[in-house]
């Protein structure tokens, strides 16, 4: 059109001689354009260690893998394997049960124990292991008060075993399957399972055969989440004597310090990781089931009445006593007594480690954060297929025991510090002793690689619910940039961003695989003394430092329990707050 | 090109002054062409609908306006001046307004806040003031501290709306307002809002793919298809003289079959229908009727067979086949209840001026028509 008008009554100047500010926005997009390179740049230090790990993999050394074979090897991949079948048995039976009773049915309590079920979450398996280690042994309190009931001859099972230990982890680590399976079965449409009753189905049939396969994919994701913990848990399977890979690992590297050894292992570790992940996306399949329900009410309750409400109270009460009440109460109880006699300068100690753990959390907490805002920038600002690729790379951390990662950042350091020494010593003369290998920096590094997923799933929720036209509204409202990152991202992301670094913090202060094999010589942490400790089973001794813990632990599992809520009210299409995460 | 011509767009906006104007403008992304070689004037005052399929690029377009993209050629002014091409004007100096499809609300402010967020340099007596007035202006006082979330579909819209006018822009740009509210409430907030517009005074660039929210909110139609403007005119004239088969189609319901011009005539299937046009003889067209153009009878000897018939209440909607095998539908009082499979013979009714395109005119044909 434009054709028969005049062209004169266009008014266009020619002479662009404006004084506003031209906002070159070709410039600020070849600028973000260039910006995947960093997101790549992140993925890439993350794979680093695994891709090594899986290079001596398919380079083996026949020598190591005779001797490897001939010692330790087949006990420990059978144990692992007997650990992951039982541990996730164990959780699946366990997380899904509690989270079903808490979901369906009303009974005394039903409404405290919904959250209260969570808090073994805040207790790591080796401190719920040397615990359990110390009231249940031989020497242990209930032995011996059974010795001295009904005498000596009194048949106790043997906690220091493969069952003791599947034992100790189903416990603290059911919360898993119990936090992803309530939300799911929260999440069910309360019409689908009504439709099921209609055709016929009694309550427990149409859990049987609707809601645990609707949730299915998320019990996947929950016994996943808890397999990896005990892949990568060394401590517990030690205190029962029960040697699994990551045990290996450690004692190869520890004992021998045979880097090459720790490294065979470290590539049947990340198999065994493999076939965990694997396994998920089997069960999951090609399924995604997601059942917004739009306003459909939930599954409702029914009320347990009478006996049949005690009991379910009771199960609820039982599990919880014996996964955070006892161990709590027990560390309680042996830091009181240690504290009527405590040897002078332990205090001292204790703020020295607490202060180690603080600044080593801080500073793997605000690198790896600084890092999950910058892929999840790249992602959220619409980087395609490549910046997804990158995120999924970057945040593949989760799945990798801390031995593996621990021995993957090894190699390359050790690597670098030789070369950077024989380079020194042929240009000066001098040793100038290994730079990286020892240091916070190799420690820090490695925290971020196994967290960075952590960090990354918050930073991305909350970035999310930030639609592009949020962005586009403040603009047209005549914010600038700045003023729309202060006013508008910065608010709206900060509390996810808060609830990342809660989590990441509280996972770094309770990690010991890679503390373990990593940290500098000396430098030691709350955790490290924990171990070390419980180690020498001087449990008493072990109590502060594990309670101290312990409580921090708790504060992730109450953001888990808002975020919970939060879900539950959102299900219900009842009206909810301002978002948390 | 269309074969009908369209006079009532001759003698107009000679007086007006344009407001926003689009010359030759461009935008793909990559591969994909958004929009192409489009120019568009809308004038002072005015409220545009701007129509088409989804996909078609219309969304592109309000962006493009906005700033909140960059045209690959060509150039936008709003008033005298020009925001893109040769020249960057970034959305936040543009005094454009908009209220989005999701509304876009700040989830973390109040809906006072919200409001205020764009009112920038004022005392805070004033900014209460101005708040409060739009508020007012959209019937949500008592609703200042609340949080979006807190409110109905139909509030948010409103909030959406005090939010974009409240600065003042000379120009509201509106991206399917009401297409996530439920049917009832469309109807209303639509007459609200239109007349909520009408009263702040502003240029109103609304976009919709639902043609009668269109032809509701418009004082002028464009139609758009494939990234580019098939037509634009009066809601009547759009639909009453669509200038392709694609717009014929895309407003209102319409069914075309074949002629061809004998004697100032064109011979159909159903018979001789008067031309307007000069065509010289033997040109192939194709006539557009709707469904309430056509009235059809029993009769034996008639061209076509009653296929389908939908009751509507006041009327029957029935499909006719044609001796071709084409099928038209024609409206028909509901006291004329024909079964199916009646032999009907057709009339064109009188008082439609019949609607031409040459034969083999699919839905895309260039830009059309020319307000000025």
């Amino acid at each position: 059109m434009g054709e028969g008008r005049p062209e004169g009554s266009f008014v266009m100047p020619k002479v662009q001689t404006c004084t506003e500010r031209i906002h070159s926005s070709g410039r600020w997009r070849r600028f973000t354009r260039g910006l995947p390179a960093l997101p790549l740049l992140i993925a890439g230090l993350v794979i680093l260690p695994v891709a090594v790990v899986l290079w001596t993999l398919l380079t083996p050394t026949p020598a190591v893998w005779e001797h490897l074979w001939a010692t330790l090897l087949p006990e420990i991949t059978r144990n692992t394997m007997v650990l992951l079948i039982g541990v996730g048995a164990g959780t699946l039976i366990l997380g899904t049960g509690l989270a079903w009773l808490t979901v369906a049915y009303r009974f005394p309590g039903h409404a405290v124990f919904d959250w209260l079920l969570l808090l073994p979450l805040a207790v790591p398996t080796y401190i719920m292991g040397f615990v359990y280690m110390a009231t249940f042994d031989c020497a242990g309190p209930v032995q011996s008060a059974l010795r001295g009931w009904f005498g000596s001859a009194i048949w106790f099972p043997e906690i220091r075993s493969g069952g003791g230990a599947v034992l100790v982890m189903t416990l603290v680590l059911y919360p898993y399957v119990y936090l992803l399976a309530r939300a799911a079965f929260h999440e069910q449409s309360g019409n689908t399972f009504e439709a099921a009753r209609a055709m016929g189905y009694s309550r427990l049939q149409s859990f049987f055969r609707l809601a645990i396969p609707l949730a299915r994919p998320s019990i996947a994701a929950g016994v996943t989440l808890a397999l990896m913990e005990a892949l990568t848990d060394f401590a517990t399977v030690r205190f029962f004597n029960f040697p699994t890979l990551s045990d290996g690992i450690i004692r190869v590297w520890h004992g021998m310090m045979d880097l090459r050894a720790a490294t065979e292992l470290a590539g049947v570790l990340v198999l065994f990781a493999l076939v965990v992940i694997l396994f998920e996306r089997w069960v999951r399949g090609r399924a995604r089931y997601s059942q917004k329900g739009g306003r459909s009410p939930g599954i409702g309750r029914v009320r347990f009445s009478g006996w049949g409400g005690w009991a379910a109270a009771g199960v609820c009460a039982l599990v919880l006593a014996v996964a955070f009440v006892l161990p709590v109460a027990q560390l309680a109880l042996w830091t009181v007594r240690e504290a009527a006699h405590m040897p002078p300068g332990a205090l001292a100690i204790y703020w020295e480690l607490a202060g180690n753990s603080l600044i080593l959390s801080g500073l793997a907490t605000a690198t790896a954060i600084v890092l999950a805002v910058v892929v999840a920038n790249g992602v959220h600002m619409g980087g395609g297929r490549l910046a997804r690729f990158t995120a999924r790379l970057a945040t593949m951390g989760y799945a990798v025991p801390g031995a593996v990662i621990a021995v993957g950042v090894l190699v390359p350091l050790s690597a670098f510090d030789h070369a950077l020494n024989d380079l020194v010593e042929q240009w000066r003369g001098v040793t100038i002793g290994l730079l990286l290998t020892g240091s916070v920096v190799g420690l820090i590094y490695a925290y971020v690689v196994r967290f960075m997923a952590v960090a990354y799933n918050s930073v991305e929720s909350s970035l999310d619910k930030i639609t592009p036209n949020i962005a586009m509204a403040a603009r047209s409202l005549g914010a600038s940039p700045r003023r729309l990152l202060w006013r508008i991202h910065l608010p709206l992301i900060a509390p996810g961003l808060l609830a990342g670094a809660t989590l990441v913090f509280v996972d770094v202060m309770k990690e010991l695989p890679i503390t373990m094999m990593l940290r500098p010589f000396g430098y030691d942490t709350l955790a490290i003394w924990v171990w070390q400790m419980a180690a020498e089973s001087l449990w008493a001794g072990a109590a502060l430092p594990a309670l101290t813990i312990v409580l921090v632990g708790i504060l992730p599992v109450i953001l888990l329990m808002r975020i919970g809520t939060r879900s539950e009210s959102e299900s219900r299409g009842g009206a909810h707050g301002p978002q948390l995460t | 090109m269309a074969l009908n011509s369209h006079e009532d767009h001759a003698n107009t906006m000679e007086t007006t002054t344009t407001h926003v104007t689009l010359r030759q403008v461009s935008k793909f992304f990559g591969k994909v062409t958004a929009v192409l070689d489009l120019t568009l004037q809308v004038e002072k005052g005015e409220f545009f609908s701007l129509l088409g399929p989804s996909g078609c690029g219309k969304t592109t377009l309000l962006r493009l306006i906005a700033g909140l993209d960059e045209p690959d050629t060509g150039t936008i002014a709003i008033g005298e001046d020009i925001v893109a091409g040769g020249r960057w004007i970034p959305p936040e100096k543009r005094g454009v307004g908009i209220v989005f499809q999701d509304y876009a609300l700040f989830p973390h402010m109040t809906v006072f806040k919200n409001i205020a967020f764009g009112l920038r340099g004022c005392s805070r007596q004033e900014l209460e003031q101005r708040v409060r007035e739009s508020l007012q202006m959209v019937d949500l006082s008592d609703i200042a501290q609340r949080y979006p979330h807190e409110l109905s579909g139909g509030q948010q819209q409103r909030v959406a709306l005090a939010r974009a006018l409240a600065p003042g822009p000379q120009v509201v740009l509106l991206d399917e307002p009401f297409s996530n509210l439920d049917a009832d409430l469309r109807t209303r907030i639509r007459a609200e809002v239109k007349s909520i517009l009408a009263r702040a005074g502003a240029t109103v660039i609304f976009i919709t793919h639902d043609q009668e929210e269109a032809l509701f909110m418009g004082n002028r139609v464009g139609v758009m298809n494939a990234g580019q403007l098939e037509q634009i005119g009066r809601p009547e004239a759009i639909f009453h003289r669509p200038a392709t088969p694609f717009v014929a189609q895309f407003v209102g319901t319409a069914d075309f079959f074949s002629g061809v011009v004998q004697d100032r005539s064109v011979a159909t299937e159903v018979g001789l229908l008067p031309l307007r046009d000069e065509l010289p003889d033997g040109t192939m067209v194709k006539v557009m009727v709707r469904p309430d153009f056509i009235d059809i009878r029993p009769a034996p000897d008639g061209a076509g067979v009653i296929v389908d018939r939908v009751f509507h209440g006041m009327h029957y909607l029935y499909r006719v086949r044609l001796p071709s095998g084409a099928t038209i539908q024609c409206l028909q009082h509901h006291n004329q209840c024909y079964p199916l499979n009646t032999r009907v013979a057709m009339k064109i009714n009188a008082g439609h001026s019949l609607v031409y395109f040459a034969d083999g005119e699919e839905s895309r044909a260039g830009q059309q028509d020319n307000p000025h």
